[in-house]
């Protein structure tokens, strides 16, 4: 249903119809403003990249051959700007700036708050700055698949690499950030995994060797 | 042990996807599971780190987000933008047409000499009409003096006769 209502719209919007290009833009700016900002870790970079990504997306919708979603072609453009969005600020040197962040992140996570909106905000930001700390490569697989939902298969060609290749990052991705959110996790352990993952796991597999796992 | 092996049905549980994965690598995921700490506790972070990612909250996109975007874009009624976008396209596409209309001109001057040379005669019966056999006529030299009055200069182009010059000095 959405493949077809984007496809009228995308349609629509090659025609020079702007009424559908902004119903194109309202439907995907959060998708891909967040998708921006996991990647970047601000928002002043994710709205630049988020834009660049729609203006790229427009004018290249005579190019726009259908065989994908039009969902999975603007995450494919948005990797692209991106990678180059951030390969300009790893010659800027502002990258190391970002990891060491990434490795102080910790302390946002140290207040001990209830559930409110600003504790949200800041788990985001905890999540984004450690991400940033994670290569490229790693980073975008990791967030399409864990964060925008994506599947192996979809990621495989909006990346344009082998779904092996794929799987293979999430493995490492997930390795490597679980130290940069140790306290962050240490909520999610005592939370959602204790006591969610916990009382489903043995339902959910049949087995008591995957059960003890989620413990 | 073979752990790699395992990857991907150890990927599919920590999405709580095993239904995916094929009956006998679930019996050997579990099986490797079983005698493998260091997959048990992969598997653990596996799940940990994706649940932190799935409950991350949307971050707010900045207000007049879509309108920057499409003021960016132009809609004029009378061509479409997308078209006129697409100039790369058309440029490229172009490129042999105009190799070949080059090729063609060097080919037909290659054969046809003599018409290039013709070319060359015209080039000089026009020059010899503006400026005479010796290269001057009265008005071209009138206009060379500085105190030449206005009128004498003015009859002298108006009177200028062409055909003789281009008769080669030799009215006759």
């Amino acid at each position: 249903m959405d493949h077809d209502q984007d496809h009228a719209l995308v349609e629509a919007a090659a025609a020079g119809d702007a009424a559908a290009a902004e119903a194109l833009i309202s439907r995907y700016q959060t998708r891909m403003f967040n998708f921006a900002r996991t990647l970047t870790a601000n928002d002043a970079d994710a709205e630049d990249v988020a834009q660049e990504t729609f203006l790229r997306a427009f004018r290249g919708l005579g190019r726009f051959r259908g065989e994908s979603s039009f969902k999975n072609w603007l995450y494919r453009i948005a990797a692209n700007v991106a990678r180059s969005h951030l390969g300009k600020r790893v010659r800027q040197g502002s990258v190391w700036d970002r990891r060491v962040e990434a490795d102080d992140a910790g302390e946002y996570a140290l207040v001990d708050q209830t559930e409110t909106v600003e504790d949200s905000v800041i788990r985001r930001d905890l999540l984004d700055r450690s991400l940033s700390a994670l290569s490229d490569d790693l980073r975008m697989v990791l967030v399409l698949h864990d964060v925008e939902g994506l599947e192996y298969r979809e990621i495989a060609a909006v990346l344009r690499v082998p779904i092996g290749t794929v799987m293979s990052r999430i493995f490492r991705a997930r390795r490597r950030l679980r130290p940069l959110l140790t306290d962050l996790l240490r909520r999610a352990e005592t939370t959602d995994s204790t006591e969610n993952v916990k009382g489903q796991s043995a339902e959910t597999f049949g087995h008591p060797t995957l059960g003890k796992v989620a413990l | 042990m073979n752990c790699e092996r395992w990857m991907p049905a150890l990927l599919e549980a920590a999405d709580d996807r095993l239904d995916d994965v094929s009956r006998s690598d679930r019996d050997g995921l579990m099986a490797h599971l079983e005698q493998c700490d260091e997959c048990r506790l992969a598997l653990q972070e596996q799940r940990v780190v994706r649940a932190a990612l799935t409950g991350r909250t949307d971050a707010e996109v900045p207000a007049g987000f879509p309108d920057r975007v499409l003021s960016e874009i132009d809609f004029g009624p009378s061509s479409s933008w997308v078209d006129m976008l697409r100039w790369r396209t058309w440029t490229y596409r172009l490129v042999p047409v105009a190799t070949g209309l080059l090729l063609l001109g060097l080919v037909t001057a290659r054969s046809a000499p003599d018409q290039i040379e013709s070319a060359v005669g015209l080039s000089e019966l026009a020059e010899a009409w503006a400026f005479g056999e010796e290269g001057t006529t009265r008005a071209f030299t009138l206009w060379g003096q500085e105190d030449v009055a206005g009128d004498l200069l003015l009859d002298a182009i108006l009177s200028a006769e062409p055909d003789d010059t281009l008769s080669g000095g030799d009215p006759s």
